[in-house]
């Protein structure tokens, strides 16, 4: 054996192991570490040697001292290693590097070393500080809880949306349908996925719908549809359904997410309000029509009236107001303004003639009143004096809507006849006195 | 013979019509029928013709109320281009264009109404 193996420098061997090593005797007095240990611990080596490790690496608390010391005392009673659970053990941080403690984790095994009679020679811990590992695994568990929260509220939300949600396999086969749209088929979802929720159409629409789905699961187009689903009861109601796919990172579809709402009731809406709107047009149509006839036709007959060789016109209401008078009949009364005005009011002389009387009478019978030459007193003109005038009139009730709605006055002036015919009788009268036997 | 409300009224029925008859197709219950965008078959666009210019020709007002119908007739065409090709949503959001033109129509017949 060549002689340098036996000068190998053992301390320096040991201290310079790429592990945390520290060498305690059985009562935990610190007999050495390896420079890895120094580094790791942060204290100097010529601060810890000869105390014992609780002295020289003080706990925080007094269950993590408790902790290695029962570690300590199972290798002293078992001689056997020992390894401590997960322990924090925060070190002191010189004062030069800011003081205080660093929060540190560590792993130790305790290993009894045993002398040439079996006895506890040396207990030597080794440690590594898994800090690094604790707090990967620490945030990788609180990724985890924070993935099982948002998983928990995806599916809280797909099952308690007030809408139908479903999803595809990138081959267009149905996988999920959330509890709405079961609740509505009344179907379990082992009967909906695939391509079962399709025997759901209405004949009239499955084709369609099929052949929009395959359309958009071979190009990727976003899927949007309208048609009759069978609802538990026998019904069919109009769903509006979209899709839209999810893609990789590649850009490789890797699922189908699908919504759908009940539009029945809005559908059902639109058509009524067409029908509704429809048939508001046409009655507007058939009424714009009757009032450009009864509008012509009311021309018409004004016109008629207007231009009549006798004295027209139209009391309305009980009160006899003056509403339509021809120029032969205003001829009458050219100083007098008479529409709008009742007859009382505006010839107020014809009341104690009995006129009133008359017009109250016919509007109230409905019997026309005929008046032959009668004679009537009135003002002519601004004059103040009443005239004798007669008339061949008729006063005619008309009706509307089954009411008595006013009078039509239709009149000759036949003044100048009666009183020709009067001057014509005087005349005979006095000619057969003047000469009886002629 | 002159302008009436009840003329207007019908201008108001003829424009509700169209628009519920648009409506009606983007929501699938009718087919769309080329008439429906015509602005010679539109009851509103042959009001204009038979009904309004006659009486109120050259009025600037008139212009614009035949240019609006025509802007509404050529969006609801879209409309309805929009639904036929699957894009059910997208056509039925464009309405609001509809509406819109619809306003400009009524207030443009509330002032020829005015005026008459």
């Amino acid at each position: 054996m060549p002689a340098f193996s036996l000068s190998v420098d053992y301390q320096r061997l040991f201290r310079s192991l790429p592990d945390n090593f520290l060498v305690m005797a059985p009562d935990a007095t610190i007999l050495d570490n390896t420079d890895s240990h120094v580094a790791a611990s942060l204290k100097p080596r010529e601060e810890v040697l000869g105390r014992t490790l609780f002295e020289a690496y003080p706990s925080v608390d007094q269950n993590q001292g408790d902790v290695i010391a029962a570690s300590h005392e199972h290798v002293r009673q078992y001689l056997e290693p020992h390894t401590m659970p997960l322990i924090r053990y925060d070190l002191e941080v010189p004062a030069e590097q800011g003081g205080g403690f660093e929060e540190m984790y560590w792993q130790a095994t305790h290993y009894p070393v045993l002398g040439p009679n079996g006895q506890l020679q040396y207990i030597v811990q080794r440690t590594r500080n898994v800090t690094e590992q604790h707090r990967t695994a620490l945030a990788a568990a609180k990724a985890q809880a924070a993935l099982a929260e948002s998983q928990e509220r995806t599916i809280f939300m797909l099952e308690n949306l007030p809408v139908f949600i479903w999803t595809a396999q990138p081959d267009g086969q149905r996988d999920y349908f959330n509890p709405r749209w079961l609740a509505f088929t009344g179907q379990p979802m082992a009967q909906e996925i695939g391509w079962q929720w399709a025997e759901r159409l209405h004949a009239e629409d499955k084709a369609r719908v099929l052949d929009s789905w395959r359309h958009s699961v071979a190009t990727g187009d976003p899927y949007q549809v309208e048609y009759r689903l069978l609802r538990h009861d026998g019904q069919y109601r109009w769903i509006l359904s979209r899709a839209t796919p999810r893609r990789d990172a590649d850009g490789r579809i890797s699922m189908w997410v699908g919504g759908a709402t009940d539009i029945h009731e809005q559908r059902q809406m639109v058509q009524e309000l067409l029908e509704a709107n429809e048939q508001q047009a046409i009655l507007s149509e058939q009424a714009y029509q009757m009032y450009q006839k009864a509008e012509g036709q009311r021309e018409t007959y004004e016109n008629l009236f207007m231009q009549a060789p006798a004295m027209i016109c139209i009391l309305r209401g009980p009160e006899h107001h003056y509403e339509f008078v021809n120029p032969q009949y205003q001829l009458l009364f050219p100083h007098r303004q008479l529409v709008g005005h009742r007859v009382a009011e505006i010839i107020p002389e014809v009341r104690a003639q009995g006129i009133i009387d008359l017009l109250d009478k016919v509007y109230q019978t409905g019997e026309t009143f005929y008046g032959n030459e009668l004679k009537m007193q009135l003002e002519r003109d601004a004059s103040g004096e009443l005239r004798d005038s007669f008339f061949n009139f008729t006063y005619q009730q008309f009706r509307e809507q089954g009411k008595p709605a006013g009078i039509m006055v239709f009149a000759f002036e036949v003044t100048d006849f009666v009183r020709a015919r009067q001057t014509l009788e005087r005349l005979r009268a006095t000619g057969q006195a003047d000469s009886p036997e002629q | 013979m002159p302008l009436t409300p009840f003329d207007f009224q019908q201008a108001r029925v003829k424009q509700v019509l169209f628009k519920s008859r648009l409506r009606s197709v983007l929501y699938g219950v009718r087919e769309a029928e080329p008439a429906l965008f015509s602005v010679a078959d539109n009851p509103l666009g042959q009001w204009i013709q038979t009904v309004l210019k006659p009486q109120t020709g050259g009025q600037p007002a008139v212009h614009e109320l035949e240019h609006v119908l025509q802007l509404m007739l050529r969006t609801g065409q879209d409309l309805a281009t929009r639904y036929q090709r699957g894009h059910l949503e997208e056509a039925r959001a464009g309405l609001d264009q509809i509406n819109g033109f619809s306003d400009q129509i009524d207030s443009l017949l509330l002032n020829l109404e005015r005026a008459a």
